[in-house]
């Protein structure tokens, strides 16, 4: 197991995301993105170079995780970077509750150690940069940093290939859900269909494309093993901060348009949203009170109006006060989002290994960073399109309830693939 | 388990920890323990209370509850508060039939009457509880059956929302006092522990 010295450091150049993009292509890394028109204070951390990786390749669990930042708490910045995916679920539940459908494209959770982690504002200026000392892999020089020259980007293109599930499965798996809801079994299940592409050219570029398509509020490029992930995630997961943990699940979207006043008001007083997003949090507030102090978890808004670029969204904000610091223990409480799964959480997962019938990788799980000191910020990963080799891969989807109409459940879930399909121009997208 | 130990029955669900915390708020000197509904480890406890938690499916899908409440609940004459499925378990119990609800709702605050027993001390004759729930009791049947008693119910379509038994310690919730959206539900649960354990 690695202690880690580190070094504060400088280096002069320009900074932006063309070369950020680069630069994670160049020597595998993450590079955590929040657009300047955010509306969430958020940051730009670049991690490059993988000096330590914990992944279900070379650990069952995440307590080697926990492990590594127990000897790292003089870390006090983001030290480890990666993902669980909606994958690893079956880890933190008991055996048999789970099928355990598996996507074995992508690791089921992935953590890197950087040499480098560079923090940034949203104007691309430098705010502190650490560089990780007694490393053992070869290691980037400063200088290669400082020289380093943005690639030329190249063209990509994207070719749809199939859904699966297809659109008369995706409409009988909206009703086959609302049977299971009038039976009692739950109350809300987020049914998603995965969508292939052929895909050929230049990986960073496609990255770049979406990237600046959307405003990105919880956005990420992450490149390991020839494999990419981006993410132009709107929703944050979890954050912790001084020993407390926020949630802000996210329930019920809106196009924005002309009458933006009208579509504003109608969100706010749509009844299945109000309702889907009332049941999140009470769900949410179920899983942040298995790692806080009794009578800490409080509801610190809702609903909250949130305004996009394209869309309005309901949010809530769900706070408690940490009965525990460990990274696996809040994971194995909290895991997977219950925003992206449904409610029973338990039995929702159930039905949706049933009627999706695969794995979902690392989608729906979620991306961030921990810091040596147990700070803590993760999305969830939806609208994120993952590039192996010439397999494109993205999925879309959305909660059904009893008051879904099948049909426009099927359009919804056109709608959310449309920023996807116009940031990658994929040929033959079928409607 | 010390004299002061209270289990709070897991039936898989996603709401079970709201519970927990709202009872360690209400009465934070008793030690409380939570169980899934197969863990047959809860046969070697002898609990001053037994709350049956929510969950997914039918009453009679809750793993070991009935035969945990045959072999030491009906026996010892264990105190039970049980929350929306648990309700739906105490009726059950009873032979009463569970169907489909006329208004089902997940997620929704509705208006909730009662008759000021003691359950419903202090709490306003008519209050918004949250309902997550397909399956449900018409308030009739509890009111048919000479050893229920009915005590509180929706008003939009008048579902059982409380009741208990007349000879023995037991009571249930079809609404969730769990849940932020409801308004009173401290005192619901204060007020269980005063009718029911604290006597």
């Amino acid at each position: 197991m690695w202690k880690f010295d580190y070094k504060e450091i400088q280096i002069h150049r320009e900074w932006n995301l063309d070369v950020a993009l680069s630069m994670v292509d160049q020597w595998d890394g993450t590079l955590l993105y929040t657009s300047p028109d955010s509306v969430s204070n958020g940051q730009i951390i670049l991690g490059l170079n993988p000096v330590f990786d914990a992944c279900d390749n070379n650990c069952n669990t995440l307590e080697v995780v926990d492990a590594l930042l127990e000897m790292n708490s003089h870390l006090e910045f983001p030290f480890l970077f990666g993902y669980v995916g909606y994958d690893a679920k079956h880890i933190f539940e008991e055996k048999g509750v789970y099928q355990n459908l598996i996507e074995k494209e992508f690791n089921q959770f992935a953590f890197d150690a950087y040499q480098y982690v560079l923090r940034f504002n949203l104007s691309w200026e430098a705010k502190q940069f650490y560089g990780l000392q007694n490393t053992i892999n070869k290691e980037i020089s400063l200088q290669e940093l400082k020289e380093f020259k943005c690639a030329d980007f190249e063209a990509f293109k994207v070719k749809y290939v199939n859904s699966d599930l297809s659109k008369k499965e995706y409409i009988e798996g909206v009703s086959q859900i609302q049977e299971y809801i009038k039976a009692g079994d739950v109350y809300q299940v987020n049914l998603t269909r995965k969508i292939t592409c052929e895909f050929n050219g230049d990986a960073v570029n496609a990255a770049k494309s979406l990237i600046e398509s959307n405003r990105i509020e919880f956005g990420v490029f992450y490149k390991s093993k020839d494999k990419y992930l981006i993410s132009t995630s709107p929703e944050r997961f979890f954050q912790v901060e001084n020993n407390r943990i926020l949630a802000s699940p996210i329930k019920g979207t809106a196009g924005r348009g002309e009458k933006d006043e009208d579509i504003k008001n109608e969100l706010l007083n749509d009844t299945k949203n109000l309702r889907e997003l009332a049941m999140i949090t009470d769900l949410l507030r179920n899983d942040i009170s298995r790692i806080c102090k009794p009578g800490s978890v409080k509801v610190k808004g809702f609903p909250i109006l949130k305004t996009l670029k394209n869309v309005f969204h309901l949010v809530s904000d769900v706070e408690g006060e940490l009965s525990t610091n460990s990274f696996s223990e809040i994971i194995e409480a909290i895991f997977p989002g219950g925003s992206i799964t449904g409610c029973p959480k338990i039995r929702a997962c159930q039905i949706i290994e049933e009627l999706e019938r695969k794995g979902r990788g690392p989608y729906t799980g979620s991306f961030g960073y921990v810091s040596g000191d147990n700070q803590m910020d993760f999305n969830i990963l939806i609208r994120t399109v993952l590039i192996n080799d010439n397999k494109l891969t993205f999925n879309v989807g959305g909660g059904i309830t009893l008051l879904s109409n099948p049909e426009d459940e099927y359009l919804e879930t056109n709608h959310k693939a449309r920023n996807i399909v116009e940031a990658l121009q994929i040929d033959d997208f079928d409607q | 388990m010390t004299n002061k130990s209270i289990i709070v029955f897991d039936n898989y669900d996603s709401f079970t920890h709201n519970l927990l915390h709202l009872l360690q708020q209400v009465r934070k000197e008793y030690s409380y323990r939570v169980i899934r509904n197969n863990d047959k480890t809860i046969f070697n406890f002898q609990p001053q209370a037994l709350i049956i938690g929510p969950g997914p499916m039918t009453p009679s899908e809750t793993g070991i509850l009935n035969e945990y409440f045959n072999k030491i609940v009906e026996p010892e004459n264990i105190p039970v508060l049980g929350v929306c499925l648990g309700l739906q378990y105490l009726a059950h119990r009873k032979g009463i039939e569970i169907t489909r609800s006329t208004m089902p709702a997940h997620g929704a605050a509705t208006e909730i009457k009662h008759l000021n027993t003691e359950l419903f001390l202090g709490v306003k004759d008519s209050f918004l509880g949250a309902r997550y729930n397909s399956l449900e009791v018409h308030k009739s049947k509890i009111e048919a059956d000479p050893d229920l008693k009915l005590i509180a119910w929706a008003s939009e379509n008048d579902a059982a929302m409380s009741f208990h038994y007349k000879q023995k310690p037991w009571t249930g919730v079809q609404f969730h006092p769990e849940s932020f959206l409801t308004s009173e539900g401290a005192k619901v649960i204060d007020n269980f522990f005063k009718q029911y354990v604290e006597v």
